[in-house]
């Protein structure tokens, strides 16, 4: 890749004392600048460990980071080039929408006319509008959050870190925010991405690293990630109601086992056997007992889960 | 409008506006909690007193009153807010932007000292009248309140960071207060020698002692040594709230 790196992670280890918890375990990866970067995991995998280490709010125990080739001090904020969405809740809360948006562009160092047009093109995009003159105390989470997102864009700083930045907010906006971040990527921003919403990330992401336990599980690009899963399909059967054949009766079809949710049944099947499946899943039963019958490519979302141990929890 | 890039000075500014922001939503706790209980002070000592006493300790009693006023806002509140911004992360939000620290805490010292203006006046005008002192040398407040509020402020800002949590802030500042009230408002002869020590540490003592002469409508040079104290007191805050006490990565 000639692209060149913003943060350089090696074999970096995070400890808290109090409880005794190894949060970061030799973690080692590099993110690049034009290029959006995942991190995945279950809770508790120690992402937002690993992103406050990146931004020098927490000390590691061992380990190196750099960002454009210096090394990341802690407690030497790293805020000129790099801009923070953390998880928590916004403190500026006497502060109006747009004021705060404006303010913050002037903080990381933009003059007050593109301070302005920065603000009002975050404003649009993010469909604040209707809010821009209102108290952020007074928006309800998902607003916030939005306020939240925009603040961080403010500025154009070469690297973003987002925490959960679509926490809160309704599916429809989601896909702007991701719209948004990945055209940030496109423009040259490295960004850093911490998130549970895999499925709509994906499109936004060019590189994910799966952490789980501390550690970093795999990484690769969503494509790479998928490929775990090629050799395998997911066949999916929605029962119709009222219909006298039960979920569990089709479960039982499957010689690996399958996981059944209410009236919807679902199981993984070799991907040379799916067609056969199919089939005898659809002359097994009778057609007007079966609402839906689906073969699905693996997504990411099934690549993380699976790459996470989640499939296996499941399964248990 | 200009799309150079924002000089320090513009940084500054803004950090400030954000703070005074704040009055918005709270102008009522900085008025009237900063003056009711001073004022409330001031008036029950005026109803027990003998008219004596009135004119023998009537400078003192106001004298701390308003210093009083001035701890409500910039020690209590101050220190729980702060306590607050650690609590919720709002701490990290100034942290996280490429601002020096020393910016970020003058913009709060300089916000909760202006926030505690409205309580000074009220109570300087409301106590002078109470105790018929005179309005010659009131102006002589202004230095008292500019460098008072910026010490007590940095108290405040270092309870607040010291402070496990807000609940605590609270009550740690509350303790606060207490000493500037009994040893602001009580003739440093009447209390016990014990104090002595714990007097000349609380930057309010040199705020009382500055202001008491201004009530009195006259100057002294003595006010000079006091307000250069207090600047003291304001300049060794504000570097121990920007370095040793501001909270370190874990």
């Amino acid at each position: 890749m000639d692209k060149r790196p913003a943060f350089d992670v090696h074999n970096l280890r995070k400890r808290y004392r109090d409880p005794d918890v190894l949060a970061n375990d030799g973690l080692t990866f590099s993110c690049y600048q034009g290029e959006a970067f995942g991190l995945l995991g279950p809770n508790g995998a120690g992402k937002t460990t690993l992103v406050r280490q990146l931004v020098g709010l927490l000390r590691p125990t061992a380990g190196e980071i750099t960002l454009f080739g210096e090394a990341v001090r802690p407690g030497h904020p790293v805020g000129s080039r790099v801009a923070y969405l953390p998880q928590g809740s916004l403190s500026l809360g006497e502060l109006k929408v747009a004021e705060a948006v404006a303010w913050t562009a002037i903080l990381r160092g933009c003059g007050k006319a593109t301070a302005v047009a920065e603000r009002d093109e975050l404003i649009e995009t993010l469909e604040l509008t209707s809010i821009a003159a209102r108290p952020i105390r007074k928006l309800s989470g998902g607003q916030r959050r939005l306020t939240q997102i925009a603040l961080t864009l403010a500025g154009r700083l070469p690297v973003v870190i987002l925490d959960e930045p679509t926490t809160d907010v309704d599916p429809s906006l989601r896909r702007r925010v991701w719209s948004l971040i990945s055209r940030r990527a496109r423009e040259g921003t490295a960004v850093v991405l911490v998130t549970h919403d895999v499925a709509e990330a994906e499109k936004a992401l060019d590189r994910v690293a799966i952490m789980s336990g501390g550690r970093i599980v795999a990484a690769g690009t969503p494509s790479e990630l998928k490929a775990h899963l090629a050799h395998r399909t997911r066949l999916e059967v929605a029962v119709a109601e009222g219909s006298s054949t039960t979920p569990a009766e089709i479960a039982g079809v499957f010689a690996n086992g399958a996981k059944t949710d209410g009236r919807r049944v679902s199981a993984w099947v070799p991907a040379d056997e799916a067609i056969a499946m199919l089939e005898k899943i659809t002359t097994s039963f009778p057609a007007d007992a079966l609402e839906d019958v689906r073969l699905v490519t693996p997504t990411l979302e099934d690549a993380y889960l699976e790459l996470s141990g989640h499939y296996l929890e499941e399964q248990r | 409008m200009s799309s150079r890039a924002s000089s320090h000075r513009d940084r500054l500014g803004i950090l400030l506006r954000m703070q005074l922001a704040r009055v918005r939503t709270a102008w009522r706790p900085y008025v009237i909690v900063s003056s009711a209980m001073p004022l409330g002070i001031a008036v029950l000592l005026r109803a027990v007193m003998d008219p004596k006493q009135v004119d023998r300790f009537g400078e003192q009693i106001v004298a701390g009153s308003v210093v009083l006023a001035i701890a409500m806002t910039a020690v209590v509140m101050l220190a729980q807010r702060i306590a607050s911004l650690k609590e919720n992360g709002g701490l990290e939000f100034y942290s996280s932007l490429p601002v020096r620290r020393w910016m970020v805490i003058a913009s709060v010292l300089v916000s909760f000292a202006i926030f505690s203006l409205p309580g000074t006046i009220i109570v300087t005008v409301l106590g002078a009248l109470l105790f018929n002192l005179s309005f010659a040398a009131l102006w002589a407040a202004v230095p008292v309140w500019a460098l008072g509020s910026f010490a007590l402020a940095g108290v405040g800002v270092a309870v607040g960071l010291a402070a496990p949590d807000e609940q605590l802030a609270g009550m740690y500042s509350n303790l606060a207060m207490m000493a500037v009230l009994f040893l602001g408002i009580i003739p440093a002869g009447k209390l016990p020698g014990w104090l002595g020590p714990v007097r000349a540490v609380l930057p309010s003592t040199y705020a009382v002692q500055a202001l008491k002469p201004g009530l009195e409508g006259t100057i002294s040079g003595g006010q000079v040594v006091d307000l250069a104290i207090l600047a003291g007191f304001g300049a060794l805050l504000f570097w121990a709230v920007r370095g040793p006490l501001w909270p370190r990565p874990e």
